[in-house]
């Protein structure tokens, strides 16, 4: 890996490796900001914080995030099988059973993935720390400029737009049907 | 006690109530912190991960917010775009992705051991959180098309347990 930041890549690796506190790599972050951090740093930085941060609530919002991250991940390297649905096969897909009453959803038009992202919106808002709320609009924003599993998805609910309520991504007003683009 | 079918239709009805806002949550989690978990399908456990991240406290809230996660984004969407798809050829070594990114190794990177550590360190902190994140986390082991696939490509198994074909049919504690 060729960092973007070596002075945090270092911080990182001395974190793991005890030398140095959470708080020292917290206080570089926060003078220096995120943006120019690779998107690899970024979740790193996400995942020192879900391992160390003194406050739980704040360890489990970022291992929230990097839930999020780690599936849509797996999304994009199952993806790469040269049979991956093509996006005309995954319009198709109605609501069907998958296992457990659980069931596939309307890929089109169905709110559930929006409905968790806005779910996990609220849940880092209350949370009131910045650094973390500034992490999660970043990943989403990478996420949907870069990950073409999101750019599918997103093709996938504008196809129709006549069905569609328009884009995966939501910040306020759960449930009414309304969608709102992340304001970035 | 009332009988198992009372409880799942008391659970059932009491999550759609939640959502509309005509259920006390303190009432809620009275019910389901004494239900057998065993006996309601994954779609009810998922939907109770979603009422303690809807109404639950700060801290409940956060830690179901990684089990709704994980089970809404990770196995039903995966499933779902995947159905009716033999997941074949998949490409079992890191291959580069986007800005900095390189794919999960399917057949031996520790994302998913790191991944499932980190969460099980936070989630064991709430006790019924933990044993429901347990039974919906052994659901999706048994049954999701993806996850299975993965465990059976990764050589020591992606949640430390024997490859799929050596526990099929068990539940997941009897292992």
């Amino acid at each position: 890996m060729n960092p973007n930041d070596k002075v945090f890549w270092k911080k990182l690796i001395a974190l793991r490796q005890r030398n140095i506190s959470y708080r020292e790599l917290i206080d570089y972050v926060s003078k220096k900001g995120i943006k120019h951090l690779s998107f690899r740093e970024l979740i790193s930085l996400n995942d020192s914080i879900a391992d160390n941060d003194p406050d739980l609530a704040t360890r489990a919002v970022a291992q929230v995030i990097t839930t999020l991250f780690n599936k849509i991940r797996l999304c994009d390297t199952l993806m790469k099988a040269e049979n991956f649905p093509q996006k005309e096969v995954i319009l198709k897909i109605g609501v069907q059973q998958l296992y457990g009453k659980a069931e596939t959803y309307g890929l089109r038009f169905g709110n559930t993935f929006t409905n968790q992202t806005w779910r996990i919106h609220k849940l880092v808002d209350e949370l009131e720390n910045d650094l973390v709320t500034i992490i999660w609009k970043d990943v989403l924003s990478r996420l949907e400029s870069l990950s073409p599993f999101m750019k599918l998805w997103e093709e996938i609910r504008n196809h129709d737009p006549e069905m569609s309520n328009g884009s995966i991504w939501r910040t306020t007003q759960p449930y009414n049907g309304r969608m709102i683009n992340f304001k970035r | 006690m009332p009988s198992n079918p009372d409880i799942k239709t008391r659970v059932e009805v009491m999550s759609k109530n939640l959502r509309r806002g005509f259920q006390d949550f303190k009432e809620f989690q009275q019910l389901v912190e004494v239900v057998e978990l065993k006996e309601l399908s994954l779609r009810w456990l998922i939907s109770i991960s979603d009422s303690y991240l809807t109404h639950g406290t700060e801290k409940e809230r956060a830690i179901s917010g990684i089990i709704s996660t994980f089970a809404t984004i990770g196995a039903r969407t995966l499933d779902t775009v995947t159905l009716n798809q033999p997941l074949e050829n998949l490409q079992e070594n890191h291959q580069n992705l986007y800005d900095g990114m390189i794919s999960v190794n399917l057949n031996s990177c520790d994302t998913y051991q790191n991944y499932f550590e980190r969460i099980d360190s936070v989630i064991r902190l709430e006790p019924f959180l933990y044993k429901l994140w347990r039974e919906i986390k052994g659901r999706i082991q048994r049954n999701s098309k993806v996850f299975k696939k993965l465990d059976e490509l990764h050589e020591r198994g992606i949640y430390k347990l024997p490859i799929y074909s050596q526990w099929k049919g068990k539940h997941y504690e009897q292992l």
